[in-house]
C-alpha cells in the first residue's frame, strides 16, 4: 500500500519496483483540472511597433518580434536611473529624481524633477514643479500644471499643449493647438503651431510660425508687389 | 460714438498711413500704416503693407508689417499676418498663416 497523487496516470510499487497503471486513466471518472480564462490586454512593442496579447496583470514581457523587454507597470525615480526605460504605464520622476538615460518612454509622464535623456509620451507629458528636460521631449500632449516651470534646452515636439506654469524652451513644436493659460508665461526661440490661444494675462515671448501645410487653400490676397503697382 | 455705422472703404487702394477713432471695417488695399484706438476689422481680401495698430484687431485679410493690438488680436482661418505680433490676449485660428515676432502680454 502506497500514497499517489488523486490523478495519477502510472506508478511503481515503492517495495518490489512493478510498473502498473492507474485504474482510472481509461475511466470516464478522470478529474479535469480546468484553469479560469485568463484576461488579456494588447500590448504594442515601442520599438518594433509589433502587437502581441499579454495577461491583463503581466508587469513585464518581451517582444515576440524583437526580443525587446517590456515593463508594464509604473516606475517612480527618486534618485539617478542611468539607462534606457520603456514603459507601458506611467513614469514619474520625482522632484529630486534624474533620467540619465538616453531614452525613456512611457505611456504618460509626470516630470518634477530632472530628465538627461530624451523623454517620450505616448499619451502625456504633466509638468509640476521645477523640472528641466536636455535632450528634448516628444508625445501626444504637453501638461505644464499651474507654478511649474519647465526649462528645456532642446527642442519639444507634441501633437497639443496646454501651458498653465512656466515654460523656456529652443523650439516648441505642436502639431494641432496651443493654450496659454491666463498666468503663463512661455518664452521660446521659435515656435511652430497650427492654432494657438493666449489667455488674458498670459505671456508668450519668442518667435513664431503657423505650421504651413496646414494652412487652408484658400483665394490669397495680392502679394507686396502688387500692392505698389495698384497703389501709383 | 458707437451708434454710428463703423468707416469702410470697399475696393478702395490707399497710398499713406490710416487714422481711425471709432469702430472700424478695412476693405482697402492699404500702402501704409493703420491706426485706431478702438476695434478694427481687416477683412478679407484686404492688404496692409505696413503696420496695424488698435485696441482690439480682428485679421481676416492680410498685414504685411505687423499688428500691435492693446487689447485682444484675432487672426481668422486665411489670414496672413507677417513681421509682428503684439497683443494683451491672442487667438490663431487653425488655417491661419503667421511668421513673425511674438510679444503677447507682459
Amino acid at each position: 500500500m502506497q500514497m499517489e497523487s488523486e490523478n495519477f496516470i502510472s506508478t511503481v510499487c515503492r517495495k518490489c519496483s512493478f510498473y502498473f497503471k492507474s485504474p482510472l486513466v481509461s475511466g470516464s471518472s478522470k478529474k479535469k483540472t480546468h484553469r479560469a480564462t485568463i484576461p488579456k490586454r494588447e500590448l504594442t512593442c515601442a520599438d518594433c511597433g509589433a502587437i502581441q496579447m499579454v495577461a491583463e496583470e503581466a508587469q513585464s514581457s518581451s517582444c515576440l518580434e524583437c526580443g525587446r523587454h517590456l515593463e508594464l507597470g509604473h516606475r517612480l525615480i527618486e534618485g539617478e536611473l542611468l539607462g534606457n526605460l520603456s514603459l507601458e504605464g506611467e513614469l514619474e520622476i520625482g522632484p529630486r529624481g534624474n533620467f540619465g538615460g538616453a531614452k525613456a518612454r512611457a505611456a504618460r509622464i509626470l516630470l518634477k524633477g530632472r530628465a538627461s535623456g530624451f523623454l517620450e509620451a505616448a499619451e502625456w507629458l504633466r509638468v509640476e514643479g521645477q523640472a528641466k528636460i536636455r535632450l528634448g521631449a516628444k508625445g501626444r500632449q504637453l501638461l505644464i500644471s499651474e507654478g511649474a516651470v519647465l526649462e528645456a534646452e532642446d527642442s519639444l515636439a507634441f501633437q497639443s499643449a496646454k501651458i498653465e506654469g512656466e515654460l523656456r524652451c529652443e523650439k516648441l513644436m505642436i502639431e494641432g493647438a496651443v493654450w496659454i493659460g491666463p498666468r503663463a508665461r512661455v518664452v521660446v526661440e521659435r515656435v511652430v503651431f497650427r492654432e494657438m490661444t493666449v489667455e488674458i494675462g498670459g505671456q508668450l515671448t519668442g518667435f513664431g510660425e503657423v505650421k504651413a501645410k496646414l494652412v487652408e487653400a484658400r483665394e490669397e490676397p495680392p502679394i507686396a508687389e502688387e500692392i505698389s503697382e495698384t497703389s501709383k | 460714438m458707437e451708434t454710428e455705422e463703423p468707416a469702410s472703404g470697399m475696393g478702395l487702394q490707399i497710398a499713406g498711413s490710416v487714422g481711425l477713432d471709432q469702430d472700424g471695417v478695412i476693405r482697402a488695399v492699404v500702402k501704409g500704416d493703420i491706426r485706431s484706438t478702438s476695434k478694427l476689422v481687416i477683412s478679407r481680401k484686404s492688404v496692409v503693407s505696413g503696420v496695424v495698430q488698435a485696441r482690439d484687431i480682428r485679421l481676416e485679410g492680410r498685414v504685411e508689417g505687423g499688428v500691435e493690438a492693446t487689447g485682444q488680436l484675432w487672426l481668422v482661418a486665411g489670414s496672413v499676418l507677417r513681421t509682428r505680433c503684439v497683443a494683451k490676449a491672442l487667438q490663431i485660428d487653425a488655417g491661419a498663416s503667421f511668421s513673425g515676432e511674438f510679444k503677447v502680454g507682459g
